[in-house]
């Protein structure tokens, strides 16, 4: 188990179910006269505001940890939403053939061949960037990738005895798919939603950070490098941290899913 | 291989129309697409004149086929804001995006061939180690945070570069490392494992034994040999660049297609939008498509593995 990138995850995991508690002071709290501190360590810092404050006084260590909550719950939810899609149709285009595997591959080799960034842009312009709809959008932009996955490690499977002797001994259709052919698949499917992870936050981040994302004042990464270009002459912490805090739990959780695939699927290591 | 590039190209066009229906389906999604296009202030003339334009009174499938009709004949629709064809408007913009794109990815070459070249030289090594993490970082950090640490630490602390805009050469440096280092990431190790599959081959090992200078066996046998892969990879990235460019330009002011299509997002200027999408949607698709036929020329195994 790579430990740095694993402690990194779990910190941020606990960041962002904790965050009330763990955070110095309320996420959206600032006065104005406390404006544009710089960190701590610099000169005219306050260990009241570790990291320094934002444009409008308020603390950007709490921002960071807030963060954390947007980011980590946006994947939590998205990415499930986007395997049960792609994992649906990659299931049933592999189990099936003929014309159901023709069309919904076609349907996948479409999907990739589109700008994932572009359609999320504007489909959270158009819609609205609510919670719920980012989460809708990185599902639809995510699922062409496990049904890919998926439908290709069906074909292997479909072939095997087991499945061949549940259809003699007359098992249902459905039951062969979710107890047969599922179970033997779900490590890659597993090792992919990982490495994913790390692009629906950077994805996420994005489109914070281009105004089309999650609301301000609602604290999010990519919303507060937004904000730091109207003062990034005077004020380097505002872009340097909640960067870094995206850069850092990117990496680790990339370490930590390329450890994971080299257990669990070794195959994935060529794709 | 006839059959697979007809194959390819069906199958591009495929997408190309995939792509229109989801345009045509999201403008519909939110209720009176007419609505969409013209927002909020309009007036009832213009208004009746969207929907007749956009044939919104006849059957779905007849909707479709006009919009389809329209597409392939070069309209996009009109600018509600700027009063005059989206397709124009993005067009002029293009250039702009090209060049960024262009510089970038000269930069991401410049960077990383030589950096996965001596990785794989030098395996296991210190050098070895280094382009893993830059490889890593690469992967981790977002385009638009490297583009505003060097807006702060180059352009502001140290003053040697402009921060911003569209002018001279030197406006183009630090846009171009922006959106660069992603794709530098990828082709370095991409390079450098290609390379050490060509140097562990009977023909260099040959090479060596006949007494070639090792600088002429690495740059000339090897680094030759071990392009094919890297070039592929180079052309999937240039359908990546466009698309990363459309959040590069925002950092940096860059008035190109992703700028005014952010712009028009926010302006609900929505014709503009829809060309954006199907416009940066088909050059996506034309490079792919490219790519493949290259690479089917260079080398006619591929076709078997990217089944």
């Amino acid at each position: 188990m790579p430990l740095i990138p694993a402690t990194i995850i779990a910190v941020m995991l606990f960041f962002a179910a904790f965050a009330p508690v763990v955070a110095p002071s309320p996420p959206n709290k600032g006065s104005l006269k406390e404006a544009l501190r710089p960190p701590a360590w610099s000169q005219g810092g306050s260990w009241r505001y570790p990291l320094g404050t934002d444009y409008a006084g308020r603390d950007i260590l709490s921002r960071v940890i807030y963060g954390a909550r947007v980011s980590l719950s946006l994947a939590a939810l998205s990415i499930p939403m986007g395997v049960l899609l792609g994992v649906s149709l990659g299931v049933v285009a592999g189990y099936f053939g003929g014309w159901a595997d023709i069309f919904i591959m076609r349907l996948v080799d479409a999907a990739l061949s589109m700008p994932g960034i572009l359609l999320a842009m504007v489909l959270a312009g158009v819609f609205g960037a609510s919670f719920l709809n980012l989460v809708i959008i990185i599902a639809m932009v995510s699922w062409p990738g496990y049904a890919r996955i998926s439908r290709g490690e069906t074909l292997s499977v479909r072939e095997r005895d087991f499945v061949g002797l549940a259809r003699v001994a007359g098992c249902s259709t459905p039951h062969i798919l979710v107890r047969h052919i599922l179970p033997n698949i779900i490590n890659s499917i597993v090792v992919l939603a990982t490495l994913m992870v790390g692009s629906v936050i950077l994805l996420e981040a994005a489109l914070s950070f281009l105004g089309i994302g999650i609301r301000p004042p609602t604290p999010t990464w990519g919303g507060m490098l937004n904000e730091a270009r109207g003062y990034i002459t005077k004020a380097w912490w505002l872009a340097v941290f909640p960067g870094a805090a995206i850069a850092v739990t990117v990496l680790s959780i990339n370490l930590f899913g390329d450890w994971l695939r080299d257990r669990l699927d070794p195959k994935l290591r060529q794709v | 291989m006839q059959r697979y590039l007809l194959g390819r190209l069906v199958q591009s066009i495929f997408t190309i129309l995939f792509v229109l229906l989801v345009v045509f389906v999201i403008v519909r999604l939110k209720g009176d697409p007419a609505a969409v296009m013209l927002g909020e202030n309009r007036d009832p003339e213009t208004y009746a004149a969207v929907r007749r334009s956009l044939h919104l009174d006849d059957p779905i499938h007849v909707q479709f086929g006009a919009f389809l009709g329209k597409v392939f004949r070069g309209d996009l629709g009109y600018s509600w804001y700027q009063r005059r064809p989206a397709l124009e408007v993005m067009l002029e913009r293009f250039p702009a995006t090209l060049q960024l794109a262009g510089a970038a990815f000269f930069f991401s070459l410049l960077l990383a061939i030589p950096l996965g070249v001596v990785a794989a030289i030098k395996r296991d090594t210190i050098y070895d180690r280094g382009l893993k993490i830059f490889a890593l970082l690469g992967q981790a950090m977002p385009t638009f945070w490297v583009g505003l640490l060097l807006i702060v630490f180059v352009a502001g602390y140290l003053g040697l570069l402009p921060a911003g805009g569209r002018g001279g050469p030197s406006h183009l440096i630090l846009p171009a490392i922006a959106l660069g280092w992603f794709p530098a990431a990828a082709i370095a190790r991409l390079t450098r494992s290609a390379m050490l599959d060509v140097l562990d081959s009977d023909f260099i090992k040959m090479a060596r034994v006949k007494g070639v200078p090792e600088q002429m066996v690495i740059w000339k046998h090897a680094v030759k040999n071990a392009a094919i892969p890297v070039v592929t990879l180079m052309g999937l990235q240039i359908a990546g660049l466009l698309s990363g460019a459309v959040v590069t330009e925002q950092v940096f002011a860059w008035p190109g297609v992703g700028w005014i299509t952010i712009q028009s997002i926010f302006g609900r200027d929505f014709p503009v939008v829809q060309a954006a999408v199907i416009l940066l949607a088909a050059i996506h698709i034309a490079a792919n498509l490219v790519v493949d036929i290259v690479y089917v020329y260079l080398d006619p195994r591929v076709r078997y593995l990217r089944r």
